[in-house]
């Protein structure tokens, strides 16, 4: 199983049952609105400003995107099921389906090529004062 | 000087030659404008083409020179507040802003005297006009809505005059409540209607920023200032923020947490019960320990919470990452 680790966002590659138990989440999505663009922002630093984008390669074709508020979650692809980019998010989390290589950029982090697969996308997280633990804010 | 009299929705025209120039007219106009018949309605002043260089300078001068009047009291005030260490309950807004409204109100005076009670003038990160909109009372609008007329290119670009002190400022938490004299203002208020502090006190200097930082310190606006400044700040001993371990722990944003912790000076930092190449890790409370982590990207260096029962860095960090057993980090920027 693979990690990657950009700045405070994790990207970890799910397990066949991880990724076929969110992929049943999915049937939510059925009535999305449409909408195109190459990139997605991952997380955005609520003081710094900065943001985590996930960049497709501008030969792939454009991402079309959906979402549907009421279950806060998010879909992504080209409009078929084919897409080359396909999210969901449910709570806290993101859920990433790479049909190909995509780019992740950050204004102060070095880039990474995440290849494609289907991962799932999360911040770091912390505790205090033997609170629960959150995600790390920036 | 010739007086006008302004009836609802008149729009006064300023024939050439009348000393419109003149700071004094626009006491005469404002004068006018607040006279109570003519309450709930905006005016809006034309100048002639010929006269219209000689107004616009007239009032840039007036409204630039006051705003930086403005702002240099200001920053006085703040430093005078931090000498005397009043704080109140609520994190210093009641106590901070008479003071502040006392400026305005001076200002206000200077510009127009013999009406300061009854007219304040607000740079424009105080209101707006969709804000002004919402206001009763008579509004001399210089800006946005009169650009075509009357292009202002200062700072100030909207002058409030609240003619009645008598009208209900209505609003919770709202600015416009300083009209009024009842002195309210919310922190959440001044970052959604306004651009903030900061962007008032403009290119303003360190100091100023840890002043206001000890002033607000849950603003928005003060907090990313403070951040942005974190690489190059340089204030004196006595204006760095005093930050406990208790505070720490209460600061939700890690960017923040790790800009006071550098220019701030943290008391008691304890010694670190477990060092490897991850990081280190020490005890805060029974509940909680800290571990240290350098960024391999930009070499910062941060502080994060994680449950007492961790022993080493490397444990600690993996819990912060919240990867399950035998997940591979392949790349960490």
């Amino acid at each position: 199983m693979k990690a990657y680790r950009h700045g405070d966002v994790v990207i970890r590659q799910l397990t066949d049952q991880e990724y076929s138990a969110i992929s049943d989440a999915r049937i939510l999505n059925k009535d999305y609105k449409q909408k195109t663009a190459r990139q997605l922002t991952l997380a955005e630093g609520e003081i710094t400003g900065h943001s985590h984008v996930l960049t497709v390669d501008a030969e792939h074709q454009p991402i079309d995107w959906g979402e549907r508020r009421d279950f806060n979650i998010w879909l992504f692809g080209n409009g078929s099921k084919d897409g080359s980019l396909n999210i969901s998010q449910l709570g806290d989390f993101k859920v990433l389906d790479l049909q190909n290589e995509a780019t992740l950029t950050h204004e102060e982090h070095a880039q990474i090529d995440i290849p494609a697969g289907q991962y799932i996308v999360y911040q770091q997280r912390e505790s205090w004062t033997g609170n629960a633990p959150r995600r790390v804010y920036d | 000087m010739k007086k006008f009299k302004l009836d609802k929705n008149q729009v006064i025209k300023i024939p050439s030659g009348d000393g419109s120039g003149d700071l004094s007219f626009w006491r005469e106009v404002l004068l006018l404008c607040s006279d109570r018949k003519a309450a709930h309605k905006d005016f809006i002043i034309l100048v002639d083409e010929d006269m219209k260089d000689q107004v616009e300078a007239s009032i840039n001068q007036t409204l630039t020179d006051g705003y930086e009047r403005l702002r240099s009291e200001v920053v006085t005030v703040m430093r005078q507040r931090h000498g005397s260490r009043h704080r109140s309950g609520w994190g210093g807004w009641s106590r901070m802003m008479p003071k502040w409204y006392d400026v305005l109100k001076t200002l206000g005076n200077e510009l127009c005297r013999g009406v300061a009670s009854e007219i304040v003038w607000l740079p424009h990160w105080v209101t707006d006009k969709r804000l002004a909109g919402k206001q009763e009372g008579v509004y001399l609008i210089v800006g946005d809505a009169s650009k075509e007329v009357i292009h202002v290119g200062g700072r100030v670009k909207t002058v409030i005059i609240d003619s009645e002190k008598s009208t209900p400022q209505h609003g919770k938490g709202s600015v416009i409540k300083m009209l009024g004299g009842r002195v309210r203002w919310n922190a959440w208020m001044a970052e959604r209607d306004n651009q903030g502090f900061i962007t008032f006190l403009g290119e303003t200097d360190d100091e100023a920023v840890a002043l206001l930082y000890k002033e607000f310190p849950s603003c928005r606006e003060i907090q990313r200032e403070l951040v942005k400044r974190s690489q190059d700040f340089h204030i004196s001993d006595d204006l760095k923020p005093k930050v406990t371990w208790n505070r720490i722990g209460q600061i939700k944003n890690a960017e923040l947490r790790r800009t006071l912790m550098t220019v701030g000076i943290v008391k008691d930092y304890p010694e670190p019960e477990a060092v490897d190449d991850e990081g280190e890790l020490f005890s805060l409370d029974q509940f909680t320990k800290v571990l240290k982590l350098t960024c391999p990207s930009t070499g910062r260096i941060y502080h994060l919470g994680v449950p007492a029962n961790l022993v080493t860095p490397r444990e600690a960090r993996r819990w912060t990452l919240n990867l399950p057993e035998g997940a591979e980090i392949l790349s960490e920027t």
